[in-house]
C-alpha cells in the first residue's frame, strides 16, 4: 500500500479526489482490505476529533455487520431450491400430462392400424405427419385401396360416413401433391374434391 | 486550473456515498461496508444519546447497519444517505427502548437535534473499566499525537475535521495552494494512524466497542 493511494483515501473522504480516480478508488478499495482499513482508521480520526465527550467510540463494526450479512445471504441461497421445489411437481405434471397425450395418440394411431390389418383392404406402413411423399401414389394402387375406419377412430370425427366414402373415392385418383386436405363443402352442394392426399406408404 | 474548476471535477460527499449506494444495491457487500466504516462513529454516537450501555450501542448499531442495507433497493437518494440512515438508527433505538420496557424521555428527537441531544432515557453506565481504558486511551493517542504535529500539519487538520472547512478555505486560510493543504492534511492523518497502529491492531482482534 503506498503513500499515493493513502493520499488518495485521504482527499477522497474530503470530497477533494477527481471523479474518475474516485471511482477507481472505491473499487480499489472494496477489493484491498488494506485501503479499507486506512479508510476506516481516517474515519475514526475524524471521529474522536468531531466528537463529543460522553460519545463512545465503535470498533470495527463494518466486519461484524458483513459477517452478518454474509450469513443473510448464505441463508438465501439455501432457499433458492425451496422455490424450485413448488416447480417440480408443476414440471412434473406437464411431463406427464405429455407422455399421456403422447401415448394416446399413438394408442390411436395404432387401432386406426389394426383395425385397417384386420379388414385386410388397407395397410398403412407408415403415418407420417407433415412428411412430403417422396414418389406420387399410382393409380392402379390408389384404386384398388380402399379404407374402412369406424368413425370413432377416425381422425375426422365431424365428417359423416357418406363423406368419408366420397373422401376415400378420392383416394382413387392420382395427384401429384403428397396431402389430402379434407374441406366439408357439403353444406354448399358442391362435390367433395379432396386436394391432398395424406401419406400411405408403399 | 484555478480551484473552481478543480473543485467542479471532483467528487463530492455526496456523490461518493451514492456510488458506494449504488454498488451496495447490485450486492456489493464490500462497498457496504466501506458505508459502514464512514457512518458507524456517527450512528454510534447517534444511538448513544438514547442508550448508554456500550454493549446494548454496539449491537443496535450493528442491527441499524443491517436494517440499512435490506432497505437499500428503497433509497432512491432524494435525501442524503446519512440523514437516511439517521432515522432509521433513531426508531430501531427506540423501537429497542419499547421492547426493553423503558421510558423514552423525548421521544420527538429529530435528525437535526439528536447530534446535540443528550438528555435522553438516563441508564446506568454498564461500561467496563477495560473498555473505559481502551476509549480513553484511543482518544489519547489521537489527541497526544495531533498535537505533536507540525504547526502547519496541526492547523490544517484542524481547521479540516474541528472547523470543517473546505480545502479551498483552508488553502485560503494558510495562504497556501490547495495541492499544499491536501499534502498536509493527509501527512497528518498519516501521522495518526501510524500511532494508533498498535492499538488498534488488539482492537480490531477483538472486534470491540470501546468506551
Amino acid at each position: 500500500m503506498s503513500d499515493k493511494s493513502n493520499q488518495q483515501i485521504s482527499n477522497l473522504m474530503d470530497g477533494e479526489l477527481e471523479a474518475n480516480a474516485s471511482q477507481f478508488l472505491l473499487k480499489r478499495m472494496a477489493a484491498d482490505k488494506a485501503l479499507s482499513q486506512t479508510w476506516d482508521k481516517y474515519h475514526l480520526i475524524k471521529s474522536c476529533l468531531q466528537k463529543e465527550a460522553d460519545e463512545p467510540l465503535v470498533i470495527d463494526i463494518a466486519s461484524r455487520v458483513s459477517a452478518e450479512l454474509g450469513l443473510i445471504k448464505e441463508n438465501v441461497v439455501i432457499e433458492k431450491p425451496q422455490v424450485n421445489r413448488w416447480l417440480k411437481p408443476v414440471m412434473g405434471l406437464g411431463i406427464a400430462a405429455s407422455v399421456a397425450f403422447m401415448s394416446v395418440f399413438m394408442l390411436q394411431t395404432q387401432q386406426i392400424e389394426g383395425v385397417n390389418a384386420n379388414s385386410g383392404v388397407v395397410i398403412a406402413n407408415k403415418i407420417e405427419i407433415a412428411q412430403p411423399l417422396k414418389t406420387n401414389i399410382p393409380v392402379t394402387l390408389a384404386s384398388s385401396s380402399k379404407s374402412i375406419v369406424p368413425l370413432s377412430l377416425s381422425r375426422f370425427p365431424s365428417v359423416s360416413a357418406k363423406e368419408y366414402e366420397t373422401f376415400n373415392q378420392g383416394l382413387s385418383q392420382n395427384y401429384n401433391t403428397p396431402y389430402l386436405i379434407l374441406i366439408n363443402q357439403s353444406a354448399q352442394n358442391k362435390p367433395l374434391s379432396p386436394m391432398k392426399i395424406k401419406a400411405i406408404g408403399d | 486550473m484555478n480551484n473552481k474548476q478543480d473543485k467542479d471535477k471532483n467528487m463530492s460527499e455526496k456523490a461518493i456515498d451514492l456510488e458506494l449506494v449504488k454498488q451496495a444495491q447490485k450486492g456489493d457487500l464490500k462497498a457496504f461496508e466501506l458505508l459502514v466504516q464512514r457512518y458507524q462513529q456517527k450512528v454510534g454516537g447517534v444511538i448513544s444519546k438514547l442508550i448508554k450501555d456500550y454493549h446494548e450501542i454496539q449491537d443496535i448499531t450493528q442491527e441499524v447497519f443491517i436494517k440499512v442495507y435490506k432497505a437499500l433497493p428503497k433509497f432512491r437518494g432524494d435525501s442524503a444517505f446519512y440523514t437516511w440512515i439517521y432515522r432509521i438508527a433513531i426508531n430501531t433505538a427506540k423501537n429497542h427502548l419499547v421492547a426493553k420496557g423503558r421510558r423514552i424521555q423525548n421521544s420527538d428527537i429529530e435528525p437535526s437535534e439528536a447530534e446535540s441531544y443528550s438528555g435522553g432515557y438516563e441508564q446506568q453506565n454498564f461500561d467496563t473499566p477495560d473498555a473505559e481504558f481502551e476509549r480513553q486511551e484511543i482518544e489519547k493517542v489521537v489527541h497526544d499525537s495531533i498535537n505533536e504535529l507540525p504547526e502547519d500539519l496541526k492547523k490544517a487538520i484542524i481547521l479540516r475535521e474541528v472547523e470543517g472547512l473546505s480545502y479551498e478555505e483552508i488553502a485560503e486560510q494558510m495562504n497556501c495552494p490547495i495541492g499544499t493543504v491536501r499534502s498536509r492534511i493527509f501527512r497528518a492523518r498519516d501521522a495518526v494512524d501510524t500511532a494508533l497502529k498498535p492499538l488498534l491492531k488488539e482492537e480490531y482482534k477483538r472486534t470491540n466497542y470501546v468506551r
